[in-house]
């Protein structure tokens, strides 16, 4: 489990991470997500004792990453695709951190295999793809067999193929009882991986949950075309409904209530209707609101 | 603590640059040390024709400057090869992965400055084979005397090792303290090729003697790797030496604080801040 408690970070004037308190739980995949300078680098970054938070705690199990006897058997962590020499193979590059992790020389080429870059093994990263160097990123992470895996931006650069074979890997080792955390800052990057969401804007936690409960947070909205359309606007002002205009000038747009509630209250307002249609809101829409709002919405 | 060692080694020799570096380290301590001896040879058809005598004794006298040669000029790239395995984890930002295997920051650094001892003792040993192969082959091929027999030859030989080793791990604390690779090596350079020389030139411009100047580095160096030999060049006609070098223990204990010292302070300054 890893727990992020009243985080605080300054980069001189400029809030990164403000007062951030949230969970990861074991056995689940969880997405940490927020727009591009939300703070979602910088927790990570604060949690493995790269940068000093201002106060506030990141503990994996309990422990801080700097207590854990052997951390990369603990925690594996990829942060960009990025911090590899470009002259050293790939297998050399994992060869160099196999002493601290603690494991085998051949379990270098376990996990190359293992991430589909048993062929590239002995090139020079200089000529690896964005995909490829993610793909060695995530062997390092996996290298020691960690409990925890933190994972930042993990399917930037992969192909479609490459994005199913990382969301069944992820699912995999989540069956397996570790805890996962990937940050993106798209929602639909990540959306058919994870269980949970952790969506963080400005620094602050937006909204923590199951993904399924940010569905609740979707305003209904409900396509509506009426044959009078005075008589809707009558029953509208009556019911307290918010009615919003379409580029089409015989329907509206009834934000809030449920298109059943809608066609009860016609039914009975004696209002024909030509069209009820629920508008399906995608739950990236939810996200996309849920972080251009300022405030807080738990 | 071992494993964290074993790593810098992996590090280091999983890339070109040590071989390379290697190459050019013995590559222009051999022709160094080989234009020494035809330097030499030239010298005493020139001065010494006719007398045998002062040839042998011009012989002599040349053996702990021939022999040091790579610690005295080409000492710049174990220098360099230190910085840079400190410069090139920013450069590349492998230092982010350096950290998270290390959280413990003194321990990586530590780390890096016990490792930079063997890997000294390699560009020592091979430096140094170089100039005795190159420049003491060719004596012998000249009719010369290389002097291997020697005691003297040998403390000469292994004074080289061991100033090359210490020139490591000065590379390795200027590396931590200036962490910028390009501005490093620049550094490096203008001051060993420039600044340190045009500064010791002045007491001898001057006449006046500066006993600060032989704790400059390349002087302190020098105390170590050629000792008696370079006092004595420096003597004017009366005898006083106007060029001042330390003794060796004292050379040597000079050049290690300048290592350690510089390291201390870019523990501080650059090894301790946030990583981002």
């Amino acid at each position: 489990m890893i727990q992020v408690s009243h985080l605080s970070k300054k980069f001189g004037t400029l809030t990164a991470v403000d007062d951030l308190t949230f969970e990861v739980q074991p056995g689940r995949v969880t997405g940490f997500l927020g727009p591009n300078g939300a703070g979602k680098t910088t927790t990570l970054r604060i949690g493995l004792d790269l940068v000093r938070a201002d106060s506030g705690t990141v503990t994996f199990d309990g422990r801080h990453y700097h207590q854990l006897p052997k951390p990369m058997s603990h925690v594996g962590a990829a942060l960009e695709a990025t911090g590899f020499h470009p002259g050293r193979s790939a297998r050399d590059h994992l060869l160099t951190m196999a002493p601290q992790a603690g494991v085998p020389d051949q379990r270098c080429d376990e996990v190359l295999e293992l991430v589909g870059l048993k062929e590239a093994a002995r090139k020079r990263v200089k000529g690896f793809s964005m995909g490829m160097r993610g793909r060695l990123s995530l062997a390092a992470t996996l290298l020691a067999d960690p409990q925890i895996l933190l994972l930042d931006e993990p399917t930037n650069g992969l192909d479609p193929e490459g994005i199913a074979w990382m969301r069944g890997l992820l699912r995999h080792l989540a069956d397996e009882g570790r805890t996962i955390l990937i940050s993106s800052h798209l929602l639909s990057e990540v959306q058919q991986t994870v269980d949970d969401v952790i969506i963080i804007g400005h620094g602050r936690l937006l909204h923590a949950s199951p993904l399924a409960d940010l569905a609740r947070l979707t305003r209904q909205r409900t396509w509506v075309t009426p044959i009078d359309p005075k008589a809707l606007l009558d029953l509208a002002r009556q019911m307290n409904w918010t009615l919003e205009r379409t580029p089409d000038p015989s329907t509206a747009q009834i934000v809030g209530p449920t298109p059943a509630e809608i066609g009860h209250a016609c039914f009975a307002a004696g209002v024909e209707l030509r069209q009820l249609a629920p508008q399906s809101q995608g739950l990236e829409d939810t996200f996309l609101a849920l972080t251009h709002g300022q405030e807080a919405i738990r | 603590m071992i494993a964290v060692i074993t790593a810098e080694f992996r590090k280091f020799f999983t890339t070109r640059m040590w071989w390379v570096m290697l190459l050019i380290t013995v590559g222009y301590s051999g022709l160094m040390a080989a234009g020494f001896a035809l330097l030499f040879d030239f010298a005493v058809d020139e001065m010494m024709a006719g007398s045998p005598d002062g040839a042998a004794v011009l012989n002599e006298v040349l053996y702990p400057l021939i022999y040091p040669m790579g610690a005295m000029t080409g000492f710049i790239f174990p220098v360099l090869v230190g910085a840079m395995s400190v410069t090139g984890e920013f450069r590349h930002q492998t230092i982010t992965g350096t950290f998270l295997a290390e959280p413990r920051r003194w321990r990586s650094l530590t780390a890096k400055l016990i490792a930079s001892l063997p890997l000294g003792l390699i560009y020592g040993a091979a430096t140094t084979l170089a100039c005795v192969g190159c420049g003491g082959g060719l004596m012998k091929l000249l009719g010369y005397s290389a002097g291997l027999d020697k005691a003297d030859t040998w403390e000469v030989i292994g004074r080289s090792v061991w100033t090359l080793v210490l020139w490591t791990v000065v590379g390795v604390g200027f590396g931590l303290l200036l962490k910028n690779q390009v501005a490093s090596i620049v550094v490096v350079l203008a001051f060993t090729q420039l600044v340190e020389p045009l500064l010791q030139m002045i007491p001898l411009l001057t006449g006046v003697a500066m006993p600060f100047l032989s704790y400059l580095p390349m002087a302190a160096g020098n105390a170590v790797a050629g000792g008696n030999a370079l006092s004595a060049l420096g003597d004017d006609s009366g005898g006083n030496s106007i060029i001042v070098l330390l003794s060796a223990p004292v050379g040597s204990a000079v050049l290690l604080a300048y290592g350690l010292v510089f390291a201390a302070i870019g523990y501080f300054v650059n090894w301790r801040r946030d990583v981002s």
